[in-house]
């Protein structure tokens, strides 16, 4: 990989942390309202699948992958405004957090139904492959999410017409408080793709050079039309579920075991490896990240809140002109 | 030409597969076999494997994948093979279809039919016989037709279809092949969200959809000369056509709504608090409703009619009013 | 519960039989099988056994009667209840309980009921209706207010002789019946009583070619206000003769300036003018207070074809005649088109009516309550007067109108009535509409 590349991936990690610290402060500080889902600690993995989508590729990301909103290009102040709740955020304040998705750059939001989006993208893959064009679908999705009848659902259909998709599951190992033993019965997420006639895969999902090289093959597969793969990620989320989950159903030492295994701690070794100017380098993106951040911020915080009979907008495409609605 | 009900519908599938090629159909035994009821047969051999898709058995699924090529902007046809199973797809459908453009701040569309036979009276039990659109016409960013002719069936899908907003539609099977009709050879389009006005009267006013209003129409004509009754068939049941059901109570002043899903909790209620509350100074008697009782619908002869509504309990129950 | 006995089909052909006894009497006890009558077919003759125990509860065909197969002779009443009571059965001792007696000794509870079989899909039976109960839908009771109909009166064909929308309308089409009932007092404000203490006269016989029209809503309230006016104020009516030809005079000129006037703004002009010297007149009732109103609202009757009303010219002495006149067309053409809204028709501090070309000589107007005068305009006629010509009494020509006042004696006395027409007439006589 270039230095370039190798700088951008690295910008990359530190943006969605920063991003991601900021909106946990904010939110202790009373300024956010409902849930909010830190990914902290997960970021290379949506990094090594998202860095190098076309913009006609579409993702379809969980509430934890705010990462990968920034990596597939949305707008930094819009995905501020968006958690905000304001109308300058995706979903103009109709849904909170990550439920609305910059359709444009396709990013499809997510829901709070676990797994239902997977079904969508197959259904999108399907288009791709009818079509004869070679974009690809990525779902994202949680160990726990994958108990879903939805995320079956969607696989088998993937595995009958070989569909350009590739499912992506990141494994923390808590679905909330519900440990993998409790989850399901095999080891791996991934062991089941033999089930639906495709490959799994299993990676480590704090090393970014195995997800971006895991992810490279299964994104060529798609493109080529051979059909879909499940990429198991295993890596750790700092926080709890949510910023209200003190996540005491964990140990301290597991967690600390995880935090030394750091994705962006372990990139920087790389980068000094590299013999790269790695003071230099940290130093400039912290000013970089944290000013767009902060902008991020300032934007979000201008941006008007929605009024009360905004809430009728936007049902329907086509509204029927009936009397007394 | 003269067309049975189901005859109609897959005219109107094969008309809007050969108008725009983003129209798509998607169901289980769609394809090959045409259709468990035959509604699609020959379409997979017309318009392609690719655009007639049998689907496994994963009505969630269905509409799911029927989402993901909306975004695209496709128009799949989504059947539910029995509209029995569209609770196996109910979280697609009102949490994710329902709710696509509006939390994307109307960034989208959503143009996606699902269909399928629903209605008893053909022995089918419980989990072939069901009346579900009450469910549905609780969900906002949804739009439900519910066709009682074969016009109609043809008009309103064609309708659907073009529409871009995610539409219910639900066929009723007592109606298939029961019902034979003449309807134009040139392209017509009935329009979502406008009730149909099938016979004027003066003295009191029945509303129905469905398969009652053939028994509805029935007793109208056998009652004649006893009492004068305005029938309106809904054919759309989100959004209501209420300025129509509302001249009719004002003008007759008796409503009896009529459907063949159940009372408590089914559309009836709403339509009859929309009149008590907007016509209440024009009402000459109570707005009542005859419906299916309040139990599955059972499986045998004698049960099933005891629940259903027929034409004896039309008859009564308009004669009750109409004496009031 | 009640049964039947029928006439039995003895043999294949027979359709008839003849009742020739009875062996039972109504209110006998009678067993399963006991024979209770003799009767007799072209066949055979035969006694019909009892189909159940029971008591004889009614016998329906006397002996020598012949009846058709399947006919009911009899009815028996199979109730438990109807027969000898049998005395209540003690309730069963519970052994595993520790002597508690009766009730208490029960260890499970009842089992629970059934909910009860619910009729969704029919309408309930109609309640039957309590002595002298009323129904009454809401459009029949809206159609009886607004038509002031005693619904007593009205048969009706709905359930249990309901009155009923098509009732009322067919009653309102066609002629009423004749009544000898006293009609029904409705809750009455002093007026509706006054109303109802009228003698009640039987409707008329209505011949043919007779038009029954029931009063407008409109109608309704003109004739109420009227009574009520009439009954409310001592009504003094003065006249004053007014010499017009300086009024003709400014008309003319005005015309030929391409302003066409009528009289009647003149007579506001003046009016107004005269109001703002006599404030008393200006006033409104309140009670047992008089309000001296600071602002001359002046409301003048405009006859429509619904019927009158009356629109009010706000702040009429700070309007110039043109303006007068104008608002007087817009008016007219406004009552016309119906357009008049609810607020123009009230807040009059003052009335003026105009009955125009053919309005007779003069006329004493009814008081617009809660006003205390009223102006009415006669006719103009050219009439020979006697003026002073340089203190020589001569007769001349001139335009000369009645001008009438009705003045409420409660509140106005003769000084103040009198001053006040005084003013309008030397107002309209100077000529200065300035």
């Amino acid at each position: 990989m270039t230095e370039q590349k190798d700088r951008e991936l690295y910008r990359w990690l530190r943006l969605i942390r920063e991003f991601e610290g900021r909106i946990s402060a904010l939110d202790k500080q009373g300024k956010l309202m409902g849930g909010v889902y830190s990914g902290k600690g997960q970021e290379a993995v949506t990094v090594g699948f998202c860095h190098d989508l076309r913009q006609d590729d579409w993702i379809f990301p969980l509430h934890r992958d705010l990462g990968a909103y920034l990596v597939k290009g949305a707008d930094p102040k819009r995905l501020m405004a968006q958690i905000f709740g304001k109308r300058d955020g995706f979903a103009k304040g109709k849904d909170s957090y990550l439920h609305g998705g910059d359709l444009s750059i396709g990013i499809f939001g997510a829901t709070s139904c676990l797994g239902a989006t997977l079904p969508v993208a197959a259904g999108m893959a399907y288009k791709f492959k009818i079509r004869k064009e070679d974009r690809v679908a990525i779902a994202f999705f949680g160990e726990g999410a994958s108990s879903r009848g939805d995320v079956h659902e969607a696989m088998n259909f993937a595995g009958v017409h070989k569909l350009p998709v590739i499912f992506v599951c990141e494994n923390n190992f808590y679905a909330y408080s519900t440990p993998n033993e409790l989850q399901f019965g095999v080891d791996n997420v991934a062991d089941r793709a033999v089930g639906y006639g495709f490959k799994g895969e299993v990676v480590n999902g704090n090393d970014l050079h195995s997800v971006i090289k895991t992810a490279q093959k299964a994104i060529d597969r798609a493109r080529k039309g051979d059909g879909p793969t499940l990429v198991e990620c295993k890596t750790y989320r700092y926080h709890g579920h949510s910023e209200h989950d003190r996540a005491d159903y964990r140990s301290e030492e597991e967690v600390i075991t995880w935090e030394s295994r750091d994705p962006i701690f372990l990139w920087e070794i790389y980068l000094e490896k590299r013999k790269y100017d790695i003071a230099a380098i940290r130093k400039g993106t912290t000013e970089e990240v944290t000013r767009l951040v902060e902008e991020a911020v300032a934007f979000a915080e201008a941006s008007p809140s929605p009024e009360g009979p905004e809430a009728m907008e936007d049902l329907y495409a086509m509204p029927i002109d009936t009397e007394a609605r | 030409m003269l067309v049975t009900y189901i005859e109609a519908i897959r005219q109107a599938m094969d008309e809007e597969l050969g108008r725009d090629r983003n129209v798509m159909l998607m169901g289980e035994d769609v394809g090959v076999l045409g259709g468990a009821f035959k509604a699609s047969a020959g379409l997979q051999e017309k318009h392609g494997a690719d655009r007639v898709v049998d689907m496994p058995i994963s009505e969630s699924l269905i509409v799911g994948a029927g989402i993901g090529l909306a975004v695209q902007g496709m128009r799949p046809i989504l059947e539910m093979q029995f509209i029995d199973f569209i609770a196996c797809g109910f979280d697609q459908i009102v949490n994710t279809a329902a709710t696509l453009r509006y939390r994307h701040g109307g960034q989208t569309a959503c143009p996606i039919v699902i269909r399928g036979p629903s209605g008893g009276g053909v022995h089918g039990g419980l989990y072939h016989s069901q009346n579900p659109e009450a469910w549905f016409c609780h969900v906002p960013g949804l739009k439900v037709v519910a066709p009682a002719t074969a016009y109609d069936a043809k008009g309103l899908l064609k309708s659907a279809i073009r529409d871009d907003d995610p539409v219910i539609y639900f066929e009723h099977k007592f109606l298939y092949r029961r019902i034979k009709e003449e309807i134009p050879a040139e392209e017509y389009l009935v329009p979502i969200g406008k009730a149909a006005l099938r016979k004027e009267g003066r003295d009191l006013t029945v509303i129905t959809y469905g398969s009652p209003v053939h028994a509805v129409m029935k007793a109208a004509r056998d009652m004649a000369a006893e009492v004068d009754i305005e029938v309106i068939d809904l054919r759309t049941l989100l959004p209501i056509d209420w300025s129509t059901v509302k001249a009719s109570a004002q003008k007759t002043g008796k409503v009896l709504i009529v459907h063949e899903a159940r009372l408590t909790g089914g559309i009836g209620g709403e339509v009859a608090a929309r009149i008590a509350q907007d016509c209440f100074e024009e009402l000459d008697g109570p707005v009542m409703r005859l419906a299916a009782r309040d139990v599955h619908t059972p499986f045998a002869p004698a049960m099933e009619d005891y629940v259903l509504p027929n034409q004896e309990k039309v008859t009564e129950a308009i004669r009750k009013l109409a004496a009031y | 519960m009640l049964i039947d006995v029928v006439m039995p089909q003895l043999g294949e052909s027979v359709v008839e039989g003849v009742v020739v006894k009875w062996l039972v009497q109504a209110g006998d006890l009678v067993a399963k099988d006991q024979p209770l009558l003799e009767i007799s077919t072209d066949k055979v003759d035969a006694e019909i056994p009892s189909p159940s125990a029971g008591r004889v509860a009614q016998i329906l065909v006397k002996p020598g009667e012949t009846v058709p197969i399947q006919a009911v002779l009899a009815k028996l009443e199979t109730d438990p209840a109807a027969s000898k009571p049998e005395p209540e059965a003690a309730p069963k001792w519970d052994e595993e309980t520790e002597g508690i007696p009766g009730d208490m000794a029960r260890k499970t509870e009842p089992p629970i009921p059934a909910p009860p079989r619910v009729e969704p899909s029919a309408p309930p039976p109609p309640p039957p209706p309590a002595t002298g109960r009323i129904r009454i839908t809401p459009v029949v009771g809206r159609m009886a207010a607004e038509y002031g109909l005693d619904l007593s009166t009205i048969p009706g064909t709905g359930i249990d002789g309901r009155v009923t929308r098509r009732d009322v309308e067919g009653y309102l089409a066609s002629s009423p019946p004749v009544s000898e009932a006293p009609a029904k007092k409705p809750k009455a404000t002093a007026v509706k009583a006054a109303l109802s203490r009228a003698p009640i006269v039987s409707p008329p016989p209505l011949a043919e070619g007779d038009k029954v029209v029931p009063w407008t809503p409109i109608r309704k309230k003109i004739a109420e206000h009227m009574v009520r006016s009439k009954h409310t104020s001592p009504h003094v009516h003065i006249f004053a003769e007014v010499d017009m030809h300086r009024v003709a005079a400014v008309r003319a000129r005005e015309k030929k300036e391409g302003v066409n006037l009528t009289y009647l703004p003149f007579v506001i002009h003046a009016a107004a003018k005269a109001l703002r010297e006599t404030p008393a007149m200006n006033a409104i009732v309140s009670g047992e207070s008089s309000v001296m109103k600071k602002d001359i609202h002046i409301a003048v009757a405009v006859d429509t074809e619904k019927g009158l009303l009356v629109p009010v010219l706000r702040n009429a002495d700070r309007k110039s005649l043109k303006e007068i006149s104008a608002a007087m067309d817009d008016f007219g053409a406004r009552a016309k088109s119906g357009k008049i809204s609810p607020d123009e028709l009230s807040g009059g501090t003052f009335s003026i009516t105009n009955p125009g070309v053919k309005g007779n000589l003069f006329g004493t107007p009814i008081i617009n309550q809660p006003q205390v005068g009223i102006l009415r305009l006669g006719q103009i006629v050219k009439r020979p007067v006697v003026i002073d010509v340089d203190g020589e009494d001569s007769i001349v020509i001139r335009p000369m109108m009645y001008l009438g006042c009705a003045y409420d004696h409660r509140v106005i006395d003769g000084v103040a009535g009198n001053g006040f027409l005084y003013r309008v007439r030397e107002i309209l006589e100077a000529g200065d509409f300035s």
